[in-house]
């Protein structure tokens, strides 16, 4: 079976400008730095890590909103790179995205109608209003949002049903990938689970491949087949779900995973947890060596040496340190 | 509409008919009685300049020496001045030159600063800071200075004089709209536009334009009076309308000289210039409470 | 011994849309020495009801309708705003959610930090910077003796916080009440955070009240936890009683929909509906519309019998299933 998204040594780099007229470069922020990976159609690859970590720059420039320096994004065997504004205008229905804030991410002056339809006049030129309409309905329908809905603004929904509103627009022009960026971060509690479930629910229906972007890796272990750890712009561990649980290679990882508290007050009275040391070093100079040098709890000399390289410990298990 | 439209759904029957940002806006500000008043004196005020010929039996040019100036009375209802003429007529007339000074300055206002902020601020980087660059030396620059040089060098023109007023009102409008296109060009709502393929165009009149409406609604509103004020302040040093002709800023100019003698000539043009400021600026306050969205956002 | 009795508290704002019933039925005690979690969504009023304590909410539009809280036998409520800035400064401190904008970025640390001892005690400066590194050094921030003289900038979020920290222990204070103390920082640096926490109260006897939407920072902190819903106290018990023995439907149907990280689940059985909008609040359980055990009596019926688990746990609901 071949990938649906396959990413090759991908770079998305940001230069610090400074000055105006005349400018120059004083740094250059690399937010992803030579990733690497591929997603099965139908399935969930999650994608972790920490503020700063480049994975939501990572997700943006796999739909170009960001422009790579260098890499391969291949989808559904296109080459997205290399393709013109004008071609990725037409591809762009196969993959859309998903944005984390229901609040901002819509327009508030649109209503439903214009949001949802939105991409269909965008794809399709003018078109009979009624064959939209139907199009937005069924897309309405998909998400359990009430028909009835249709004229009303996103001021006038809570969180959830936004959220279900951009969840309907990306679907519009049948996406073979969906890039989701938090999508369940800014809403309330009792909100996300129906959220992720409408998701799990709509890859069944229409077997949409997602790229499940979050800082929560509760939300990322029940929703994906994979998971992929980021630190400082590289994916330090991949593996499959069970496995990423069962058996963290990378010590950023195991750090992450005993850092997350259980809602379970015996269990946390008892738990040992790693605690890593400091916070994030500068994304703009990161260490030399290895870059979770700084705040390893396993950190030996080597690390501060060479960089380690990606690779496989065993059963498609990814890890990128010198001791795993 | 066919039944099988009806089956799908289509018919529209059931839809709940949504309040847009906008409705909300017009019941806030229908609430607000000060900005209500002051829009219908407005009106009132506008409709009455307009038709001020079929509304007064006086002329505004006619002189009377015979009669000279007389205080207010049943047949001059703001008295005359000291040639005669009717005062009423006279506001009248002077509305005519004020408004349609102060609505087309702040058009010529709103035009340029939509255009010069918009383009600014979308395209950033380097045009930005060239066109701020620029911005701030006309900032720089004693406008009224250059507004009275070419009143002096072209000659007291009334449509030189609209046309001056409105290019030095526009610097503050682009700024506004320069900050507001800044912070929606990040807003996820562009960025999901974008994610659909939406052309840049199109992301400027559909998801920008709209949203930074409220503002520029707002400042054309508090635009109005400072044009109106200005235009005063020319005719006041003698440049702007040309006798026998009428604005506010001449009358008060007249009534000024004669304050002493004939105070009536001073107090009705005056209390018309000020109530007129007053109504713009309680509408420009009604519109900015109306129009912030975090009102309707809690 | 209690160190803060509510009882009843309502806080409403009067606002252009209605009346919002932000806080309608919160009582709860604070024993010395121990920690409450107060639970809740957004729109839950949990931060409102701990704000309108210290008199911290905007008036207008807010108004506290009724109620009253007995720090050591004396009213907060009834309090004047300097008797309260007194209270506030000194013996109940706050720390807030977002350690970047609650310090002033042109000020050293020092002098943030030690500005309440200057309004407060009559301490020298020298022994008000002793202080400052005492406390510096107590909530883990290395070479305190020098860093105290540093900018905000110079300092991480992690860092920022334990200096937000600081600043609340600086006065000895009774109580330390913590609204999502850890909602802005990164998994990592929350964990880092909330061992201080857990440190600091086996160090000071101090009460504490956390405020979170994580039920998962509250199984970590909390001795006692309260469930907000629409502006009600829902349930309040042990942590114990509450995470192993919930009684109310929506602390059950909270607790269910999470995704876990130490339990397999095949499918999250999720809440319907969404929290009301509290302008239009209906008479009967604030719950009822979302409830899955809901009967008539529940949209009907106004005063809502507390059903007893234990004399420890209470939930306001009619169909608890009994203890």
């Amino acid at each position: 079976m071949s990938a649906l998204l396959r990413v090759e040594d991908l770079r998305v780099h940001f230069p610090i400008l400074k000055g105006a007229i005349f400018q120059r470069r004083v740094a250059v922020l690399k937010a992803v730095d030579g990733v690497s990976f591929a997603l099965q159609a139908g399935e969930t690859l999650g994608l972790v890590g920490e503020s700063g970590c480049g994975k939501s720059t990572l997700g943006r420039g796999i739909i170009r909103l960001y422009q790579p320096v260098s890499g391969q994004i291949t989808i559904d065997g296109e080459d997205v790179v290399a393709m013109s504004a004008d071609e990725l205008k037409h591809k762009r229905a196969g993959f859309q995205m998903i944005f984390q804030d229901p609040y901002a991410s819509l327009n508030p002056r649109m209503t439903v109608f214009d949001i949802i339809a939105e991409p269909l006049y965008t794809a399709w030129g003018r078109r009979d209003r009624n064959v939209v309409k139907r199009n937005v309905l069924e897309l309405m329908d998909s998400v359990s949002l009430a028909r009835k809905f249709i004229r009303r603004y996103p001021h006038e929904f809570s969180g959830g049903q936004r959220q279900r509103i951009a969840i309907a627009r990306a679907l519009a022009l049948k996406p073979k990938l969906i890039i989701c960026d938090e999508p369940v971060s800014a809403l309330d509690v009792s909100i996300q689970s129906q959220i992720l479930n409408l998701l799990i629910e709509l890859q069944r229906e229409f077997n949409l491949s997602y790229l499940f972007i979050s800082h929560d890796l509760s939300a990322v272990k029940h929703i994906s087949q994979n998971i992929a750890v980021m630190y400082l712009g590289k994916i330090v561990e991949l593996a499959s779900c069970e496995e990423l649980f069962r058996a963290p290679q990378h010590p950023y990882t195991q750090a992450l995973l005993s850092a997350v508290p259980y809602p379970d007050p015996r269990q946390e009275r008892q738990r040992r947890r790693i605690l890593l040391r400091d916070d994030l070093p500068d994304p703009t100079c990161p260490p030399r060596g290895c870059r979770f040098n700084t705040r390893c709890h396993k950190v030996v000399d080597k690390c501060y040496r060479d960089e380690p390289l990606f690779k496989d410990v065993g059963g498609k298990h990814f890890s990128a340190c010198h001791l795993s | 509409m066919t039944d099988a439209a009806y089956k799908l759904g289509l018919a529209g029957k059931g839809e709940e008919k949504g309040t847009s940002l906008w409705m909300d806006s017009y019941y806030r500000l229908k609430k607000n009685k000060m900005a209500v008043v002051s829009f219908f004196y407005l009106l009132l005020q506008a409709a009455a300049a307009v038709f001020a010929p079929l509304l007064v039996q006086f002329s505004y040019e006619e002189t009377d020496l015979v009669l000279g100036a007389v205080p207010p009375n049943a047949a001059h209802w703001f008295g005359t001045d000291d040639l005669g003429r009717d005062l009423f007529t006279r506001t009248l007339y002077g509305a005519r030159v004020s408004l349609a000074i102060g609505v087309l300055a702040a058009f010529v206002s709103v035009v340029i600063g939509i255009a010069y902020g918009a383009i600014s601020g979308f395209i950033g980087g380097r045009t930005d800071y060239v066109m701020q660059r620029l911005l701030e030396i006309l900032y720089a620059m004693p406008f009224m200075l250059f507004v009275i040089i070419l009143m002096v060098m072209v000659g007291r023109n009334i449509y030189v004089m609209f046309i001056a007023l409105g290019a030095i009102q526009w610097l503050s409008m682009a700024r506004i709209v320069r900050g507001q296109v800044i912070a929606l060009k990040r807003m996820e709502y562009v960025d999901a536009a974008r994610a659909i393929g939406v052309s840049n165009l199109k992301i400027i009149f559909r998801h920008m334009v709209p949203n930074v409406m409220g503002p520029v609604i707002v400042y054309t509103t508090l635009t109005v009076p400072a044009v109106v004020l200005e235009e005063a302040f020319l005719s006041f040093l003698g440049l702007g309308v040309q006798e026998p002709m009428s604005s506010w800023g001449t009358l008060i100019n007249d009534g000024v000289a004669a304050m002493e003698v004939y105070p009536w000539m001073l107090i009705f043009p005056c209390s018309t210039l000020m109530l007129t400021l007053l109504a713009l600026n309680f509408i420009g306050d009604g519109l900015r409470d109306a129009l912030d969205p975090k009102v309707s956002r809690h | 011994m209690a160190v803060l009795d509510v009882k009843n508290l309502k806080t409403y704002f009067y606002t252009r849309e209605g009346v919002v019933k932000a806080v309608d039925d919160f009582s709860f005690t604070l024993e010395m020495g121990m920690t409450l979690g107060i639970v809740g969504e957004s729109g839950s009023g949990k931060s409102v009801s701990v704000c309108s304590l210290l008199g911290l909410i905007p008036k207008p539009p807010g108004r506290i309708v009724a109620g009253q809280a007995l720090y050591r036998g004396n009213d907060l409520l009834q309090m004047s705003e300097s008797q309260l800035r007194r209270v506030r400064g000194k013996k109940i401190a706050m720390i807030f959610q977002d350690p970047m904008t609650s310090l002033n970025p042109y000020l050293r640390i020092a002098t943030q930090l030690t500005e309440v001892l200057a309004m407060h005690t009559d301490m020298t400066a020298s022994q008000r910077l002793a202080r400052g590194i005492e406390c510096m050094n107590l909530v883990g921030i290395p070479n305190a003796a020098s860093r105290i003289h540093d900018y905000p900038h110079q300092f991480s979020g992690g860092m920022r916080q334990r200096v937000m920290i600081a600043m609340a222990l600086i006065t000895d204070p009774d109580i330390l009440i913590a609204d999502e103390p850890t909602t802005a920082l990164d998994v990592t640096i929350q964990a880092q955070i909330l061992d201080l926490l857990v440190d600091l109260q086996r160090k000071i006897r101090m009460s504490v009240i956390i405020i979170t939407h994580d039920l998962g920072v509250i199984a970590r902190l909390s001795d006692r936890v309260l469930i907000m819903y629409a502006g009600n106290k829902v349930e309040e018990g042990a942590a114990d009683d509450i995470f192993y023995r919930p009684q109310h439907p929506y602390t059950q149907g909270l607790l269910r929909s999470l995704p876990r990280l130490d339990v397999e689940h095949e499918e999250l059985p999720s809440i319907a509906g969404s929290p009301p909008d509290l302008v239009l609040l209906k008479q009967g359980c604030v719950f009822a519309p979302r409830c899955p055990q809901r009967q008539a009596v529940c949209v009907e019926d106004r005063p809502i019998p507390i059903k007893r688990a234990s004399s420890q746990h209470t939930a306001k609901c009619h169909w608890s299933a009994d203890a």
